[in-house]
């Protein structure tokens, strides 16, 4: 498959959150900011993106019998680097996302990604199909974090938006909102991909 | 840390109920709330392998990561405990009640990756609890788990087709329902008061 | 992908081999990552201790190894650290590292207080797990502040604040809590009392 179209089908047409309905822990989670979302969406690229990538570069020389186990060992290397990285260069950002950080190991779109692109196709697709999925979901997170940020703080990426006349809703910060927004906007994805009917 | 683990495990069950607030293990539960025994099945599952899995990783953490001064290889050793007591588990039932086992079928490997499972032993440790503390944490999460997704699964049952709106798929209603229930868990958060 | 195997990868071995080959690269690569930043956490963890002193006493940071060199003296008594602020020879308060338990977990914070042990000159939070966007806001400088210039008694005895709703003026010896999050904030004024009260029995005479 070309690079473009496994691209665009892995963050637009089978997008991850909204199609394969994966991911959705941390999407629920970590988008009542825009900042965290869009660190939990780089360390999911990187994540998806290199996991994919080793995995399928031994996907020859590993034995059936041992094959999730080695998934999981991989992709935790990986989170791994991800959380040193974080707490030596960014440490309020690490404390920011806290556990979920480590929580990308169990993020079913890493494990799925490997189990239905990597296991199957080149080393290299699979990089990109990592990439596009990451994407796709990082889009996601920013598109509800949008929301939840806007409407709960006020204010985007941290800065100050809406001005002191703004009475924030207190929903918006908390758990049910990220509920709220994502099942609507699941409904909306799905409804513009429905067929047009006479 | 003094917080009585009575406490701990009430407020696990409600006012900070693992997928309500915190919203671990929704993959699963998104899938299985379709049918109410399988989601019971899994829920006892999930609730059983927590229990266990937060006593273990415990013992795990304080009596060999620590010191041996390998606190950075936590998440490979927690996943290597959980995936192995699943597996166990699978075992177990296959041999004793080889009817639960075809009806978990699945859900058991699936478990692994519950990010519930691995996302309470991160907690527990993060918040510093004793072992029955952590042990306390685990039931209490488990349990609500389990409410959360026979409720999801009991309410899902009574939804027919034909009430929802064009392109509501399952994913979107099933989110809006939880959202309403994590609404309505809230009303717990004055339960739990702390002396 | 089947075509090439050898006659080992068949064995039972070779699993085995495989798994260990693995993890022990793998293993390698995160002790390496580990260890070559792990000075550069504890440094960070450090100045990120020396500067929430610091700025308790509102003392500059700009150098915070040098500034809290001059300024903090770090003492004990009977086991119990904590550490007294000094500008321009003169004693400007104590700091005292407290701990309490929260809704979820033990918060950890900074509690400065004037020198004649009168009033809080201010708090800083440095650990909590409560609920993120309800009880975590006590990390929130709104919160923290208003701690600032509060009397420390009430008569003969330790303060215990009263908490009053977030819209409400707060009186000197009242809190305003956080709305939805009256256990976080309960939980803060709690541990202040418990212990001031413990700090003022082990220094004893000496304050």
């Amino acid at each position: 498959m070309k690079t473009k179209e496994i691209l665009k089908q892995s963050i637009f047409t089978d997008n991850s959150i909204c199609r394969q309905i994966l991911g959705i822990c941390s999407a629920l989670a970590v988008t009542n900011l825009m900042m965290n979302s869009l660190v939990m969406g780089l360390g999911v690229i990187f994540t998806t993106a290199l996991s994919s990538y080793t995995i399928s570069l031994i996907r020859d020389y590993t034995p059936r019998s041992v094959r999730m186990m080695v998934q999981t060992l991989i992709i935790a290397s990986y989170v791994i680097i991800i959380d040193i990285f974080l707490k030596a260069f960014f440490p309020d950002i690490s404390r920011s996302l806290g556990p979920y950080v480590g929580l990308i190991i169990t993020n079913c779109i890493v494990m799925g990604r490997a189990e239905a692109f990597a296991q199957k196709n080149k080393p290299f697709d699979s990089l990109i199909d990592g990439v596009g999925s990451g994407i796709g979901y990082m889009l996601v997170l920013l598109v509800i974090a949008f929301v939840r940020e806007l409407f709960g703080f006020g204010s985007l990426f941290g800065f100050k938006i809406l001005g002191d006349w703004w009475t924030p809703w207190s929903i918006m910060v908390m758990a049910p909102s990220a509920f709220f927004v994502l099942g609507l906007l699941i409904w909306y994805i799905n409804y513009r991909s429905l067929p047009k009917q006479a | 840390m003094e917080i009585n683990s009575f406490v701990i495990f009430i407020a696990a069950i409600f006012t900070s109920n693992i997928l309500l607030t915190n919203f671990l293990g929704m993959c699963s539960y998104l899938s299985i709330s379709k049918d109410m025994e399988a989601s019971a099945g899994l829920g006892m599952a999930v609730f059983f392998v927590l229990t266990f899995t937060s006593g273990l990783n415990y013992l795990a953490y304080h009596y060999i990561l620590v010191p041996l001064n390998l606190v950075y290889l936590q998440y490979i050793i927690f996943i290597i405990v959980i995936a192995a007591f699943v597996q166990l588990l699978e075992l177990v039932i296959e041999r004793f009640s080889p009817v639960l086992y075809y009806s978990l079928g699945i859900f058991l490997p699936l478990i692994t990756v519950n990010c519930a499972i691995f996302g309470i032993s991160l907690f527990m440790i993060i918040r510093n609890y004793t072992f029955i503390q952590s042990i306390a944490f685990g039931a209490g999460s488990g349990l609500g788990w389990l409410l959360a997704i026979l409720a999801l699964a009991g309410i899902r049952g009574k939804v027919r087709e034909k009430m929802l709106p064009k392109g509501m798929n399952n994913a979107a209603i099933s989110l809006i329902i939880t959202g309403i229930m994590a609404l309505a868990f809230i009303g717990f958060s004055g339960v739990v008061i702390i002396q | 992908m089947d075509k090439e195997k050898k006659l080992f990868s068949e064995t039972r071995v070779y699993p085995v081999v495989f798994m260990i080959i693995v993890a022990l690269l793998f293993g390698t690569i995160l002790a390496v990552f580990y260890h070559s930043t792990i000075k550069r956490v504890e440094l960070s963890e450090e100045l990120r201790f020396k500067q929430s002193v610091l700025s308790l006493f509102s003392l500059p940071f700009d150098d915070v190894i040098e500034s809290y060199e001059k300024h903090i003296i770090e003492q004990e008594k009977d086991g119990y650290k904590y550490y007294v602020a000094y500008s321009d020879e003169e004693k400007i308060g104590y700091c005292f590292i407290v701990h309490g338990a929260g809704l979820w977990g033990s918060i950890t914070c900074l509690v400065g207080v004037d020198p004649e042990f009168d009033q809080l000159i201010a708090i800083h939070i440095l650990n909590q797990s409560e609920t993120p966007g309800l009880g975590g806001r006590i990390s929130e400088p709104t919160f923290q502040e208003q701690f600032a210039g509060k009397p420390i008694f009430e008569g003969e005895e330790v303060i215990n604040y009263r908490l009053v709703s977030e819209k409400d003026a707060a009186k000197e010896t009242e809190i305003n809590q956080i709305t939805g999050a009256t256990a976080s904030s309960k939980a803060i004024v709690d541990m202040l009392t418990d212990n001031l009260k413990k700090i003022i029995e082990i220094l004893g005479d000496q304050i």
